[in-house]
C-alpha cells in the first residue's frame, strides 16, 4: 500500500466517500416521488395532534404521499401534503354542507401505540382531477390518541364502580355471611319444591293431562272456525264503534243541539248567496274570453300571437345553442394558457478573466411537463469582437495600417424551444443572438442542473461552447427559498481559446406559483 | 491563513499529501469506529425498543443518530486524535528546531507552506470520512438488528427509508467540513506557537486535541440548530 502514490490513494479515498454519500441518500435516505413527479393539496384538520412534516399518507396502507407541512389557520390546522401524480384524487360533485359525494377523503389514523399518526386517503371516483395547490374537502375528523384514552377510562371507571358495587355487597366478612345466607335459603327452596312435587305427583300429572285437553280443544276450534274468524272480529270491532258514537252524541245534550242548528241555517243561507254572486261573475268572465275580449281572450282566440310566441321560442333557442357554442371555443382557447406554467429567473455572473458581470434575465414558459419555450435577454460584456484593419497614414513613405478591434452588441436575446425526457432536456433556437442548441441534465428534483449550448458557429474559428452548472440551497439546505435561489458556475469558450474565460455566480427563479402567492400577500387597493 | 489561501504559489502537492495524511491515514479508524459505532448502537437500541415492542425503530433511529450527529462529532474526534495531535507535533516540532525561521530566511511563508494545505486538505476529507462512518454505521446497525436482534428487514428497512432525509446525511457532512476547519486550525495555531523544547511539543499535542475536541462538541450544538 505504501507504494500508490498520494494522488491515487487521496483518489479512491474520495471515490469511496462519494461512492457512500450516493448510496445513503439514494437507498437509505427517503427520495420519494422524485421520479414520478408529486401533487401538492391542502386539507383542513380540526385536530392534527401526532402529524408531523413527512407523516405518510397512505392508501389502502401503502405510502403514496407524504405531509409536507402543518400550519395554524385561524382555529384550525392546514395540513399541506403532496401525493404522486400517478394516484389521481376526485374532487367529487359538491352536495349539501360542503360535502363532496365520490370524491377524495382523507382522515388521521393512529399508526402504533405510541401515538404516531399517518393521513389515510381515499382517491373518490366521480368529478375533477385535483391539481397543485387545490383543497381536499372531505376530511373526516377524528379523535386522537387523547379521546382513544378517555374513551378507555370512562369505561375502566365504569367498571371500578361495578367492583366498588360489588365489593360493598359482598367483599368483607358481613358480604361472606350474606352469600352464605342466600345461598342456605335457595338450598331450603329447593328442597322444599321437591318435597311438594314428590307429594303431588299424581295431581300434577293430572293438570298437565287437563291443560293438554284444553289447548287441544281450542286448536280444534281455531282449525274448524278459521275462515268466520276475521268476520267476526270485523264486526265485533264495527259494534264497538256504533256504540261508542251513540254514547257521544247522548252526552252531547238534546238542548245544546237546537240552538246550533239555527245558527246554522243562517250561516248557509248567507254562504249560498255569496256563492251565487261568484258564479255570475265567473260565467261573465268566460263569455268575455269566449268571444276573444281582454287579454286572456285574444292570447287564448288569436292564433297570430301563438304563432309569434313559436316564433321566439326558436330563436331563442337558436340563440342560446350559439352562446353554448361560444363559450366552448372560448374554453378551449383559454384552456392551454391556464396549464401555462411560467418560471422566470434572473441570474448573475462575475466572468473572472474578463473581471466583468454578465446578466441573464429568462422567462421559460413550459405548456406542458414535456415541453418549454425559453425566452431571455442578456448582457454579456464580451459581446462580439470583430477586428478590422484601417489605413490611418497615405503619405509618400506608404499608407500605414492600423488593427481595431471593437466589441459591440453586448445585449443578446435567446429564444429556443426545448424538449424535456425525464431528467434530460434538449434545446435548439437562438442562443446570445445566434443559432444554436442545447442539452440539460435536471438531476435530484431539478436541484441540480447542468447545460450545455454550443451557438455562434461562424463568429470564430470554433463553435462557441458554454458548460453551466446550477445548483439550487434545496439540495443541502432545508431552507424555504432553496428552491428559488441557486449558485451558478461555468466556463465559456473554452475552445478559442482568446475568448475563453469562467465564471461563478448567483441567481434565482420564481415559478407561477411563487408569483401567485406574492401577489396574494400585496395589499389591495 | 485566508490571504495565504489566494496568493499565489499555489502548494497542490503540500494540499495532497495533507489530504493523504488525513483523508487515507484516517480511514481504518474511521471504518472501525463507524463499523463498531453502529452496531452498539442499533444493538442497545434494539434493547430499549424490544422493551415496548417498538424495535423496527432500531433502523431508523440509529441511521438518524449517526448521520445528523455521532457521524460528524465521532468522526471529527477521530481525526481530531490522529491528525490534528500529528500536525501539532510536526509543526511544533519545526518550530522548536528552528525550521519554521530557516523557511522564513529562505522566503518561504510558513503558513502558506505548513497551514493552509493542511487545513483544506482536512476541510475536504471530513465530510468524505464523515460519509464513509455513517455509511459503515448503517450497514453494521443492519447486520446486528436483522442478523442478531432478529428484527424483520422489510420493517427495519423501510422504517430507514421512511424517516431518514437526504437533508439528514448532507447537513451532517457541512458540518464534518466545518469540524476539519476547527480541529486542523486548532491543531496548526498550537504547533505552530509551541515553544519550549520536546516539552512544549508534547503539551502543544496534548492542548490541540483535547481543544479540538470540545470545540467540536460545544459547536456541534449550534451547527445542529443552525441547519435543522
Amino acid at each position: 500500500m505504501s507504494k500508490l502514490s498520494t494522488p491515487f490513494k487521496v483518489g479512491i479515498v474520495i471515490l469511496i466517500g462519494i461512492l457512500m454519500t450516493v448510496i445513503m441518500v439514494l437507498r437509505f435516505a427517503s427520495n420519494w416521488g422524485q421520479d414520478e413527479g408529486t401533487v401538492t393539496l391542502h386539507a383542513y384538520f380540526d385536530d392534527a395532534t401526532g402529524l408531523a412534516p413527512k407523516s405518510l399518507v397512505k392508501v389502502a396502507g401503502i405510502q403514496v404521499g407524504e405531509v409536507v407541512s402543518i400550519e395554524l389557520e385561524g382555529t384550525r390546522a392546514l395540513v399541506t401534503f403532496k401525493v404522486l401524480k400517478s394516484m389521481p384524487i376526485y374532487e367529487g360533485v359538491e352536495e349539501a354542507d360542503n360535502y363532496m359525494r365520490n370524491g377524495g377523503t382523507i382522515t388521521k389514523k393512529l399508526s402504533g401505540i405510541l401515538g404516531d399518526y399517518h393521513l389515510q386517503l381515499t382517491p373518490g371516483i366521480e368529478g375533477r382531477v385535483l391539481t397543485d395547490g387545490d383543497e381536499l374537502k372531505n376530511v373526516v375528523q377524528t379523535g386522537g390518541a387523547e379521546a382513544l384514552l378517555n374513551d378507555a377510562g370512562k369505561i375502566l371507571k365504569d367498571v371500578s364502580e361495578v367492583t366498588n358495587t360489588l365489593s360493598t355487597v359482598f367483599g368483607g366478612p358481613e358480604g361472606e355471611k350474606n352469600i352464605k345466607e342466600i345461598l342456605e335459603n335457595l338450598n331450603a327452596t329447593t328442597e322444599s319444591l321437591r318435597q311438594i312435587t314428590n307429594d303431588n305427583t299424581e295431581k300434577i300429572s293430572a293438570i298437565i293431562s287437563y291443560v293438554e285437553q284444553i289447548t287441544k280443544n281450542g286448536a280444534d276450534l281455531l282449525e274448524t272456525g278459521n275462515d268466520k274468524l276475521p268476520q267476526l272480529v270485523d264486526n265485533l270491532s264495527e259494534l264497538v264503534a256504533d256504540l261508542q258514537a251513540t254514547i257521544d252524541s247522548v252526552k252531547a245534550g238534546v238542548g245544546d243541539t237546537l240552538d246550533t242548528t239555527k245558527d246554522g241555517i243562517t250561516q248557509l243561507r248567507a254562504s249560498i248567496d255569496k256563492l251565487d254572486r261568484t258564479l255570475e261573475s265567473i260565467r261573465h268572465i268566460a263569455q268575455n274570453v269566449e268571444n276573444g275580449e281582454g287579454t286572456v281572450g285574444k292570447l287564448l282566440k288569436d292564433d297570430s300571437i301563438a304563432n309569434e310566441a313559436q316564433a321566439l321560442l326558436t330563436e331563442t333557442r337558436s340563440l342560446i345553442k350559439q352562446g353554448s357554442e361560444t363559450v366552448e371555443s372560448a374554453n378551449s382557447l383559454i384552456k392551454p394558457i391556464s396549464d401555462l406554467d411560467v418560471d422566470i429567473s434572473l441570474r448573475g455572473d462575475y466572468l473572472i478573466n474578463a473581471n466583468a458581470f454578465r446578466v441573464d434575465f429568462g422567462v421559460r414558459l413550459i405548456p406542458n411537463p414535456s415541453k418549454f419555450y425559453q425566452l431571455g435577454i442578456v448582457f454579456d460584456p464580451h459581446g462580439y469582437t470583430t477586428t478590422k484593419s484601417v489605413m490611418t497614414d497615405s503619405s509618400v513613405s506608404g499608407p500605414v495600417y492600423e488593427t481595431i478591434t471593437t466589441n459591440e452588441d453586448t445585449v443578446k436575446f435567446n429564444l429556443q424551444y426545448g424538449v424535456r425526457w425525464r431528467w434530460f432536456a434538449g434545446r435548439f433556437g437562438i442562443i446570445d443572438s445566434t443559432g444554436g442548441l442545447g442539452g440539460d441534465l435536471m438531476l435530484f428534483d431539478d436541484d441540480l442542473q447542468v447545460k450545455f449550448d454550443m451557438f455562434a458557429f461562424n463568429d470564430n474559428k470554433y463553435p462557441r461552447l458554454r458548460g453551466t452548472m446550477l445548483l439550487y440551497f434545496s439540495l443541502f439546505l432545508p431552507w424555504e427559498w432553496g428552491k428559488t435561489f441557486y449558485l451558478s458556475a461555468g466556463f465559456d469558450d473554452p475552445i478559442n481559446t482568446n475568448l475563453f474565460d469562467y465564471f461563478v455566480g448567483l441567481g434565482f427563479r420564481f415559478t407561477d406559483n411563487d408569483i401567485k402567492s406574492m401577489m396574494s400577500i400585496i395589499p389591495k387597493p | 491563513m485566508l490571504a495565504a489561501t489566494v496568493r499565489p504559489p499555489y502548494r497542490f502537492k503540500q494540499l495532497l499529501l495533507s489530504m493523504e495524511f488525513v483523508g487515507f491515514g484516517s480511514l481504518i479508524i474511521i471504518l472501525l469506529s463507524g463499523f463498531f459505532s453502529g452496531a452498539i448502537l442499533a444493538y442497545e437500541c434494539a434493547y430499549a425498543f424490544g422493551l415496548f415492542g417498538a424495535d423496527a425503530l432500531t433502523g431508523s433511529t440509529v441511521a438518524l443518530a449517526l448521520c445528523r450527529e455521532l457521524g460528524p462529532v465521532l468522526s471529527a474526534i477521530m481525526v481530531a486524535g490522529r491528525a490534528s495531535s500529528g500536525m501539532a507535533t510536526v509543526i511544533g516540532t519545526m518550530r522548536v528546531t528552528e525550521q519554521i525561521d530557516a523557511m522564513k530566511t529562505m522566503a518561504v511563508d510558513p503558513v502558506q507552506y505548513l497551514i493552509v494545505p493542511r487545513v483544506w486538505a482536512t476541510v475536504i476529507m471530513m465530510p468524505i470520512l464523515c460519509a464513509i462512518f455513517d455509511f459503515v454505521g448503517i450497514v453494521a446497525a443492519y447486520v446486528v438488528g436483522i442478523g442478531f436482534a432478529g428484527i424483520e428487514f422489510g420493517a427495519f428497512d423501510s422504517m430507514i427509508d421512511n424517516l431518514l432525509h437526504p437533508y439528514d446525511v448532507t447537513g451532517g457532512m457541512i458540518k464534518a467540513a466545518v469540524f476539519g476547519l476547527i480541529l486542523s486550525f486548532i491543531g496548526c495555531y498550537k504547533g505552530y506557537y509551541a515553544s519550549g523544547g520536546a516539552k512544549g511539543v508534547g503539551e502543544a499535542t496534548t492542548d490541540s486535541v483535547v481543544y479540538a475536541s470540545v470545540s467540536v462538541l460545544i459547536i456541534d450544538y449550534f451547527l445542529s440548530m443552525i441547519i435543522w
